[in-house]
C-alpha cells in the first residue's frame, strides 16, 4: 500500500506561510544522498538474558512414532523436529514418516495436532499438515478431508477489505489438499475433484488443480478430466507454468511462452505514467551512477 | 485574522508534536511463530548482525524503543522479528542463475535503507494499525517510510512469519521505485482499483511475465519503458517468495520454505488483474 503523506504536504503549505522565504516550490523533490544514520542509541539485549544458540538442528530426527513416549508427544517432538530440517533432509524426513504410516494412534494424535494448534501457530499447522499429507494412510485421509471442508469465515477481523481469518484457512486448506491428492487413492482424488468443481476459495481451487496435475504427472489424460470440473473461467490454472526442483531454466523459460501463446489476455497493458517515458529513462539512466551500498553484513559464521 | 494566524500556530505545532505519537505502538508479544523460532535458532540471537541491521535498515530507538529495542535477543518482540527477517534477506538465497527469479543484491538494495538504484532512502517503522500489513509514505522533505503492521508480527497471523515480513518488506520497498520512476500503478493505494478482472483483492497488480535469466542479478531495478521489462509490488514480492520457497540456501529451515510456497500461490492467484503468475514450490506435502 502507497500513501503520499498528505499531512506532510500540509505541514509544507504551513511553513511556507510561516516562512515565506523557504524553497518549498519546487515540483519534483531534489535528489538525495545516502541518508544520514538515525542518531540514535543502539539496541541491546539488556533486559532479558542473552539466549544462548539452541542449535538444534545437530539433534538427530527422532521417531514420529516413538515407542518411548505417548503418541501425542511423540507427534509434537517429530514436528519440532521437521520444522526446523534443512533442505538436504527432506528424504530423511519422509522416510521416517513413511515408517509411521501404519500406527493408527500417532496418525489421530497427528490429526488432532492439525485441529488443535490451526488458530494459534500457522506455521506449525502448515508443518502439521505437511506430515500428515505425507503419511498417506485412511486416517490421514480422513482428516484431511475434514480439514478442506471446513467452513470458510465470513466475518473477523478485515484487513485490506480481506477476513484475516478466511486467508489463514484458505492457505491452510491449500496444503490440506496436497495431501488429498497425493493420497491418490479413489475417494482422495474425488475430493480433489470437488474441491476444484465446489470449494469456495479460489486460491484452494487453484492448489487442487496444480497438486492433481503433479500427481498425475502433468499428463493429457490428466488435463482431460480436469477439464470436465474446472469452472469455465479457471481453465487457465491447467497451463500455469511451475518451478520444481528438477525444473531447468530452459524448461521454466519454455512452459512461460507457451502460457504466454496460449492465453494472450495475460499480456499486461501498457504502462502508465504521470510524466513522459524519456524523461523518466533518463532518470533511470542517472540512477544507474548510484553506487552499490557500501555497508557490508558481518561474514556468515 | 487573529484567529487564522492561531490556527496556523496550532498546526505547526501538531507537525513538530506528531511523532511522539509513535512511541506508542505496541503488538501482541505473547510469542513468535514456528517459523521465527526456526530461523532464529540457525543464528541464536547474533549481536553482530543486529548491530549492522538496524542502521542499513534505518531502525531508530524513537521509532522501534518500546518493540524490542533494548531487548534485542527475545524473538517474541518485534524489533528481533524484524531483523529475523532481514537475516533471511541478507544470507537466505541461493543466488542460482538457472532457477533463481533474482539474486540477493536485487533483494537487499530493495529492502535495505539506502538511496540505491531501487529507490530514496526509507526508514521503517512499526504501526498498531492492522487494517493493512504494511505501506509506503513518500514524505518530502526527508526519507521514505514504510510501516509494518503488528499482523506481520503476531504468530497466529499467516503473515507472521520471516519469510512473508521479508515480502512485505520487497512490495513497500517495490512502491518506492515506482515512485523514484514516476509510475502510475493505480489510485487504490498505489494500486489498481480492485476487484478486476483475476483479482479478486480491492488493490491489484498486473503481473509482467518474464524468464529465469531475464535479469541479471542486481538489474531487477531496470525498465526498458514498456510493460515488456517491469515489475508490480505484488509480482516482487511473489518471485521473492518464489525464491526462498525453491532457491533457498540449504539450512534455511523447512517452515520458513512452507510459509514463502503458500503465500506466494495464495498471493499469485489473488492479486493480479491479467491472470494468475506461476505455481512455487513443489506440490507434495513434505
Amino acid at each position: 500500500m502507497r500513501n503520499r503523506s498528505i499531512f506532510g504536504m500540509l505541514c509544507m503549505g504551513v511553513l511556507s506561510t510561516v516562512l515565506p522565504g523557504a524553497a518549498l516550490g519546487s515540483q519534483n523533490p531534489p535528489s538525495r544522498q545516502a541518508p544520514p544514520r538515525f542518531k540514535t542509541r543502539p539496541p541491546s539485549a539488556a533486559t532479558s538474558p542473552v539466549r544462548i544458540p539452541i542449535l538444534r538442528l545437530a539433534r538427530p530426527i527422532p521417531e514420529l512414532a516413538a515407542t518411548d513416549v505417548p503418541p501425542a508427544a511423540s507427534v509434537a517432538r517429530f514436528i519440532e523436529r521437521a520444522s526446523m530440517a534443512r533442505v538436504d533432509e527432506r528424504d530423511a524426513i519422509r522416510a521416517v514418516i513413511v515408517r509411521a504410516r501404519g500406527n493408527l494412534a500417532v496418525s489421530r494424535a497427528l490429526a488432532a495436532t492439525v485441529f488443535n494448534t490451526r488458530t494459534a501457530d500457522f506455521t506449525r499447522t502448515l508443518t502439521s499438515l505437511a506430515v500428515l499429507g505425507e503419511l498417506r494412510n485412511p486416517t490421514s485421509e480422513a482428516a484431511l478431508t475434514s480439514f478442506v471442508r471446513m467452513p470458510l469465515p465470513t466475518q473477523g477481523h478485515l484487513v485490506e477489505g480481506e477476513v484475516a481469518e478466511r486467508i489463514t484457512l484458505e492457505e491452510l486448506q491449500m496444503k490440506a489438499v496436497q495431501g488429498l491428492a497425493y493420497a491418490k487413492t479413489r475417494s482422495a482424488n474425488a475430493e480433489v475433484l470437488r474441491v476444484i468443481a465446489q470449494h469456495p476459495s479460489r486460491p484452494v481451487r487453484a492448489e487442487a488443480i496444480e497438486a492433481y496435475l503433479y500427481n498425475h504427472r502433468y499428463s493429457a489424460a490428466a488435463k482431460a478430466k480436469l477439464l470436465t470440473v474446472v469452472h469455465s473461467d479457471e481453465r487457465i490454472f491447467i497451463d500455469r507454468p511451475h518451478m520444481l526442483p528438477t525444473t531447468t531454466k530452459e524448461d521454466f523459460n519454455g512452459q512461460l511462452s507457451r502460457y504466454l501463446a496460449s492465453h494472450p489476455e495475460l499480456r499486461a497493458p501498457a504502462l502508465r505514467s504521470h510524466h513522459l517515458v524519456s524523461a523518466r529513462i533518463d532518470r533511470i539512466k542517472d540512477a544507474a551512477a548510484i553506487p552499490q551500498p557500501n555497508l557490508q553484513p558481518p561474514a556468515l559464521r | 485574522m487573529f484567529k487564522h494566524f492561531m490556527k496556523i500556530v496550532v498546526l505547526a505545532a501538531a507537525c513538530i508534536l506528531a511523532p511522539v505519537a509513535s512511541w506508542a505502538s505496541t503488538c501482541d508479544e505473547s510469542g513468535a511463530s514456528s517459523a521465527d523460532i526456526d530461523l532464529w535458532n540457525t543464528h541464536g540471537c547474533w549481536q553482530a548482525f543486529y548491530n549492522w541491521q538496524y542502521q542499513q535498515y534505518n531502525l531508530g530507538s524513537d521509532k522501534w524503543g518500546s518493540d524490542g529495542w533494548n531487548d534485542a535477543c527475545n524473538v517474541n518482540k518485534e524489533f528481533p522479528k524484524m531483523w529475523n527477517a532481514a537475516y533471511l534477506v541478507t544470507y537466505g538465497l541461493a543466488d542460482n542463475p538457472n532457477q533463481s527469479f533474482h539474486g540477493t543484491t536485487d533483494y537487499r538494495q530493495l529492502a535495505e535503507g539506502p538511496n540505491s538504484n531501487f529507490k530514496d532512502a526509507v526508514y521503517y517503522a512499526p504501526t498498531s494499525d492492522t487494517s493493512i500489513y504494511g505501506s509506503f509514505t513518500y514524505h518530502w522533505p526527508g526519507e521514505d517510510e514504510i510501516d509494518l503492521s503488528c499482523l506481520l508480527f503476531e504468530p497466529s497471523d499467516s503473515h507472521s512469519n520471516p519469510a512473508s515480513r521479508a515480502g512485505d518488506f520487497m512490495h513497500e520497498g517495490w512502491h518506492g521505485w515506482l515512485t523514484e520512476g514516476d509510475w502510475n500503478n493505480g489510485s487504490c493505494g498505489g494500486h489498481y482499483c480492485g476487484p478486476d478482472g483475476d483479482c479478486s483483492w480491492s488493490g491489484c497488480d498486473y503481473f509482467y511475465f518474464h524468464g529465469i535469466g531475464a535479469y541479471a542479478f542486481g538489474a531487477l531495478w531496470q525498465t526498458d519503458g514498456t510493460a515488456n521489462r517491469f515489475h508490480s509490488p505484488n509480482q516482487v514480492q511473489v518471485e521473492f517468495l518464489c525464491d526462498v520457497s525453491d532457491q533457498p540456501q540449504g539450512w534455511v529451515p523447512q517452515s520458513v520454505r512452507s510459509a514463502a510456497a503458500v503465500d506466494a500461490d495464495y498471493r499469485a492467484v489473488t492479486r493480479f488483474i491479467n491472470g494468475p503468475g506461476y505455481e512455487c514450490g513443489e506440490p507434495r506435502p513434505w
